[in-house]
């Protein structure tokens, strides 16, 4: 009995004395998205969209912007101005202005990624406008926060193969790894609607250039995480007159669109032994035809053949010209140097020496389409 | 002292909880950490240098079943002192105790460490520690029987957490293994030496045997036990060489964990935190098991009475675990105990087999 | 006393009998006179049936053509039951139990005959234990009756019913019922063992005797099971385990028992198999909920919001900035606020109790959270917690399940997830280390036993299921040829 005694006391002491500073969540202002903007040569402003919970206020969250060198700094500052103690473990959007991420990310993400309570599975997005501006933009019905609504509009456009992967993780790992620069979508404003301009090159972790939807659909194919979603090419006008129906429409004249539905496609990059700059990329492609703007016979074998070539022939030289941009700028998203590190031991491609090699990188693409169906008339 | 134990069938357990007991005592803190360890020495052909410390292992624990084999129902304990005589033997005895005091104390102060760093920095460590050494001497205080089902419960408890690896597996990236063998001999031997401290724990079979029922039936158990292990940070070391860069993976002390760190479902926003907390349910068989092993060879060499031991011991580690505080002495803790381990564990069986040996064949000669 | 022992006069008898009844006024004492010869009736009035005591009795006795010996009274009186007598305390003791005396003045020994009425009630359909699909009977509080049911449904003579006396002050008849053949020797014997071993001076009811001779006292988990159902008690009984009936008590203790057993219901038996295991898996994904949900979620609130899914985020946040406690004062507010709700439902009477549940179920709740004392996502919780722990067939381990939440919101309130996990790990441990009737308590799972996961986690159809539980040792374990009981006689031509 006495000892039981013992115990309960020991319990109750622990109980006491073990405590550990609470965070209720009511006390807390939980940041989901922050923005970083340049603010001078020094210090950057940064824009955190938080939840934060108040009986008197129907709003939950709020917008707090401050300004200070380092990003913890920032919070610490931030902290001043709110009733709420502001945490981080909710991150799940980082926006970065244009500007500042041309100076390189890391040094605002290592924090990111040595906190432990950081989620891996935010995103990060660049900004062609102050990020404070774009976070500021309430417009969304649906979602009460700004913040959110960007993410779901990121989230959405990865899942529909519009954009690759936007994800801290993903970022960190191209960005560590050899042969591989990492990409992140580019947002912008216009009449106080956030939107999708295109995506974000980087050089190691610097902005260098951006890149149109058209050719992020390129880069996509060639990162083959293009599995599901929808594409238009503009063919040469007279590509397919051979096939034209014989009664002529009104949809005769102008260029000849083709809107078309991938279904499925298969990528190889093949680098020549020894050489990381010598490389063979063979592309093939399934595909639905979903539009076309002029009246082609499609019963047709050979016109179906024939369409296939010209898409074919068209691809080939947008990725062509597309290699064309990646040299200049001295980035390799699609990470050819990585798939030369995976298939040869001698002359390895690393972080360092790459980047003076892509310039003379000779990429060759052999494109196959294969035009499966063609919707419900012929 | 007695070389053979007598045991009463009631304590004894079937050699089926071989399979868990020495599974459960090699997953431990160790592999929260291990991918890292491997990878800095063996790089991209890590699964080879596993699968070598695999092999290896296999061989150590056929060893150690033929010396017991040797004997009707010792321990280690008993062994030594029949090869090496009494004084020498308790010599011996005292390495295992120290090395068994010092692996629990390493694997408490890892569990609180990664607990301080991914869920609560302002967790005292006393209290962290209390909380651990409690279960441990509230299940120790339970005899042979709850030992061995603590291992069995809490293994069938956490097991399933291997499945929520699917996700982080979604993300990996196959490139980072080729191309293959293209890491040196002696970089893949450093690399399974590593694995070394992840898989210590098979010593366990030398205190354990005596309570076997069906001797004859230990062999499948235990390998299954190893070769599950092996499967394990196996599974762990790929998973992870596929989902972080190399540099990132040099860089990640506890890759396991933050590769749980991507892992959420619908209900749990963050699993890493959920699967932290759980990984105590890991952490108890092992001490537990640990400690049983050093209060039964603290009875065995000292005739010490069990309970003052126990509280004596849980005392000890305690203490020791408060004293501890910089990350860089736990670093050197683990270093030493996880050396110690590998001469005591994986060579010094494959000595004191032919010693066994000529000792029987000596008796032998000597009682014709 | 000096005139304890016979044969006495009759005044000096009668004298005896009174003091030794302190006078009562119920004690009744006839003289008859029959062919010249005193014949002494005793009785308590109310302890015997009159009628029978006037046709079967005494109207033998007072046409008897010849003086009555004690031989005769006991060989020619058409009852059944009788008994000679030789002490006063005897007498007495036979008395009180509802016998006849009958006593020949100056003879060396009194006859007694056994002509009870015992108030009781008729058999009654189960209250705390009701199956919806299934016998309804339940045992009640006499002895003999609940004897009857038993030997009824297990019309077998190898059925053993041994008969233990409990008490020194207030003698409780108990009785040990098990199958001869199937019954582990060791069980019995620890079994009568541990009862015949008590010291106490009264046993009041079955629970008592089953706190009494339990493995551990101070656990909260029960280990032998208190069932009102002689059906569960039978079917028990036919798997080799022990079955303890206590006069006078509604209830019978089965043992041993294991952790499962507790959930297991003799319903899930009645209806099919596939229905059976989903409802049995559902029992205890309801325990796991019960007792993990609320201490989750004061863990989440207090410590882990990182956790928290971002769609909960903002409507458990709006609903928790109402509430001026901190989560685990608000958890146990409510968990108490429903546990009060039970209680006094059931100390109410049935009419009365359901309006009470609505009341506080509805009234209170929903004025709980307009009123921000607490957030309404709690309510949900703690209600789902509540609910699922009044799954469990048996209601003491209901009642366990809801108590060990207590502790455990309090861990969670001042360690979060690692004082959870601590709590679980506790009571695992913890469980491990019980045992019933010495046998473990958390078999079939440890020690593992693969055909007792049949059975006891699930259920198996019964032609799978051939063996009876191996943790309670029988000595026949197989049930019936698995093949046989396989084999379809149809009588269909083709």
């Amino acid at each position: 009995m006495k000892r039981k005694r013992i115990i309960l006391i020991v319990l109750l002491v622990l109980i006491c004395s073990g405590c550990i500073p609470k965070s209720y969540i009511e006390q807390l202002g939980i940041i989901t998205a922050v923005g970083y903007d340049m603010a001078g040569e020094k210090s950057i402003r940064g824009t955190m969209v938080m939840y934060q919970f108040d009986p008197s206020t129907t709003s939950a969250s709020q917008v707090v912007t401050s300004e200070a060198a380092t990003s913890k700094g920032l919070r610490f500052e931030a902290n001043r101005m709110t009733s709420h103690r502001l945490v981080s473990g909710q991150v799940r959007l980082e926006l970065f202005q244009d500007q500042l991420a041309a100076k390189g990310m890391t040094r605002y993400m290592d924090t990111l990624e040595r906190d432990a309570k950081v989620s891996d599975m935010g995103l990060l997005g660049v900004s062609e406008v102050p990020t404070a501006d774009l976070l500021k933009i309430n417009n969304s019905k649906e979602s009460s926060n700004s913040g959110e609504s960007i993410k779901k509009m990121i989230e959405k456009s990865v899942d529909n193969d519009v954009l690759p992967d936007a994800t801290i993780r993903t970022f960190m790992h191209d960005y560590r790894d050899a042969g591989i620069d990492p990409t992140l979508p580019m947002l912008s404003s216009k009449e106080d609607t956030v939107m999708i301009s295109g995506l974000a090159l980087f050089k190691d972790d610097r902005y260098t250039a951006k890149i149109s939807p058209q050719e992020t659909f390129y880069l996509l194919l060639l990162k083959e995480e293009y599995k599901d979603g929808q594409f238009q090419l503009q063919l040469p006008d007279e590509a397919l007159k051979e096939f034209h129906k014989d009664t002529p429409g009104p949809s005769e004249e102008g260029p000849l669109h083709v809107s078309l539905h991938e279904i499925d496609s298969g990528l190889n990059i093949q680098p020549k032994q020894g050489d990381p700059t010598e490389q063979d990329v063979k592309v093939t492609m399934e595909a639905r035809l979903l539009e076309i703007t002029k009246d082609v016979d499609l019963k047709n074998k050979k016109a179906i053949h024939k369409l296939e070539e010209e898409i074919e022939k068209k691809v080939k030289s947008d990725l062509e010209q597309f290699m064309n941009v990646l040299k200049e700028n001295q980035v390799d998203p699609v990470g050819f140097g990585k798939a030369y590190n995976a298939k040869n031991r001698e002359n390895r491609v690393t972080n360092e020496n790459w980047r003076q090699q892509i310039p003379n990188l000779n990429v060759s693409f052999d494109v196959n389409l294969k035009l499966l169906r063609h919707g419900t008339v012929e | 002292m007695n070389t053979n134990l007598i045991i009463k069938p009631d304590k004894a357990v079937e050699a089926f909880y071989l399979f868990f007991i020495v599974h459960t005592l090699q997953i431990g803190a160790g592999l929260m950490g291990v991918p890292r360890i491997i990878f800095t020495e063996s790089e991209a052909d890590s699964w080879i240098a596993i699968l070598l410390a695999g092999i290896y292992l296999h061989f150590v624990a056929w060893i150690m079943i033929l010396i017991l084999r040797k004997y009707d129902n010792a321990d280690i304990i008993g062994i030594q002192c029949d090869v090496f005589g009494r004084w020498l033997g308790a010599v011996l005895g005292m390495v295992y105790v120290l090395y068994l005091f010092s692996i629990l104390l390493s694997v408490i102060k890892n569990y609180i460490e990664v607990v301080q760093v991914f869920i609560f920095p302002e967790i005292p460590l006393w209290l962290m520690s209390s909380f651990l050494l409690s279960l441990m001497i509230y299940a120790v205080l339970g005899g042979f029987r709850v030992v061995v089902g603590t291992s069995f419960i809490f293994f069938l408890l956490t097991i399933w957490m291997v499945f929520t690896l699917a996700q982080p597996i979604s993300y990996m990236d196959w490139d980072h293994f080729t191309p293959v063998f293209h890491t040196g001999f002696l970089d893949l031997m450093k690399g399974a030496y590593k694995t070394a401290y992840s898989v210590l724990g098979l010593e366990i079979l030398f205190f354990v045997y005596p309570y076997i029922k069906n001797k004859q039936k230990i062999s499948l158990p235990v390998h299954a036990g190893l070769a599950l292990t092996t499967f394990l940070i196996l599974l762990v070391t790929v998973v992870s060489i596929g989902y972080f860069s190399p540099e990132q993976l040099k860089e990640t002390v506890w890759a396991t964990l933050s590769l749980f760190k991507i892992i959420s479902y619908p209900v749990v926003e963050r699993f890493d935190f959920i699967a932290i907390a759980l990984w105590m349910m890991v952490i108890i068989p092992n001490i537990v098991l640990f400690c049983w092993a050093l209060i039964q060879s603290l009875n065995r060499l000292f005739q010490l009475p069990e309970k003052p031991s126990l509280y004596g011991v849980a005392l000890l580690l305690f203490l020791a675990s408060i004293l501890i505080e910089y990350r860089v002495h736990i670093d050197k803790l683990t270093d030493w105990t996880s050396t110690l381990g590998f001469w005591l564990v994986f060579i010094y069986p494959v000595i004191l087999y032919p010693l066994v040996l000529i000792r029987k064949r000596f008796r032998k000669e000597n009682s014709i | 006393m000096e005139h304890s022992t016979l044969p006495l006069q009759l005044d000096n008898y009668l004298n005896t009998l009174k003091q030794q009844f302190n006078e009562s006024p119920d004690l009744v004492q006839k003289v008859f006179h029959i062919k010249g010869q005193e014949v002494v009736i005793h009785f308590i009035s109310y302890q015997i049936k009159k009628d029978r005591l006037e046709r079967e009795l005494l109207e033998s006795l007072t046409k008897s053509d010849k003086p009555w010996s004690v031989h005769d009274l006991q060989n020619k009186i058409p009852l059944a039951s009788s008994q000679t007598v030789s002490s006063m305390d005897q007498i007495a003791e036979h008395i009180i139990h509802g016998n006849v005396v009958v006593y020949l003045p100056g003879e060396k020994e009194a006859v007694a005959f056994l002509l009870p009425q015992q108030q009781t009630r008729a058999l009654d359909r189960a209250e705390t234990e009701s199956l919806v699909f299934g016998p309804q009977l339940a045992f009640t509080e006499s002895l003999v009756t609940n004897l009857n049911v038993i030997r009824w449904r297990l019309d077998t003579d190898d059925l053993v019913v041994e008969k233990l006396i409990v008490g020194d002050r207030i003698k409780s008849e108990v009785r040990v019922v098990y199958l001869k053949s199937l019954a582990n020797e060791e069980n019995v014997d620890t079994m009568r063992q541990r009862i015949s071993d008590l010291k106490v001076s009264e046993v009041e009811d079955t629970s008592v005797l089953g706190q009494l001779i339990e493995d551990s006292s101070s656990s909260i988990f029960p280990q032998l099971i208190n069932t009102e159902l002689p059906d569960r008690f039978c079917n028990s009984i036919s798997k080799g385990r022990i079955g303890v009936l206590v006069d006078k008590s509604p209830t019978a203790l089965i043992g041993p028992m294991t952790l499962f057993s507790f959930f297991e219901s003799t319903e899930d038996l009645y209806m099919r198999w596939n229905m059976g295991t989903f409802i049995r898996l559902l029992r205890f994904i309801a325990m796991a909920l019960s007792i993990i949900l609320t201490p989750m979620y004061v863990a989440a609130l207090t410590y882990h919001y990182e956790i928290i899914p971002t769609s909960l985020l903002v409507s458990l946040g709006q609903s928790r900035a109402m509430v001026p406690f901190p989560p685990v004062l608000e958890a146990l507010l409510l968990e108490m606020l429903i546990e009060l709700l039970r209680e006094a439902g059931a100390r109410l009477p049935t009419k009365v109790g359901q309006t009470m549940g609505i009341v506080g179920g509805i009234v209170l709740g929903q004025a709980a959270v307009k009123a921000g004392f607490t957030s309404n996502i709690l309510i949900i919780i703690i209600a789902l917690s509540a609910l699922a722990s009044f799954t469990a067939p048996s209601y003491l381990m209901g009642t366990a399940i809801r108590i060990i939440r207590f502790p455990m919101i309090i861990l969670a309130g001042a360690w979060g997830l690692i004082g959870i996990t601590f709590a679980l790990s506790f009571i695992l441990i913890h469980l491990l280390k019980q045992k019933s009737l010495g046998r473990p308590y958390l078999a079939p799972i440890y020690p593992f036993q693969w055909k007792d996961i049949n059975d006891s986690l699930i259920r198996l159809p019964f032609q799978k299921n051939d063996t009876r539980p191996l943790n309670v040792m029988p000595e026949d374990t197989s049930r019936y040829d698995q093949l046989k009981a396989a084999e379809k006689k149809d009588v269909d031509p083709s």
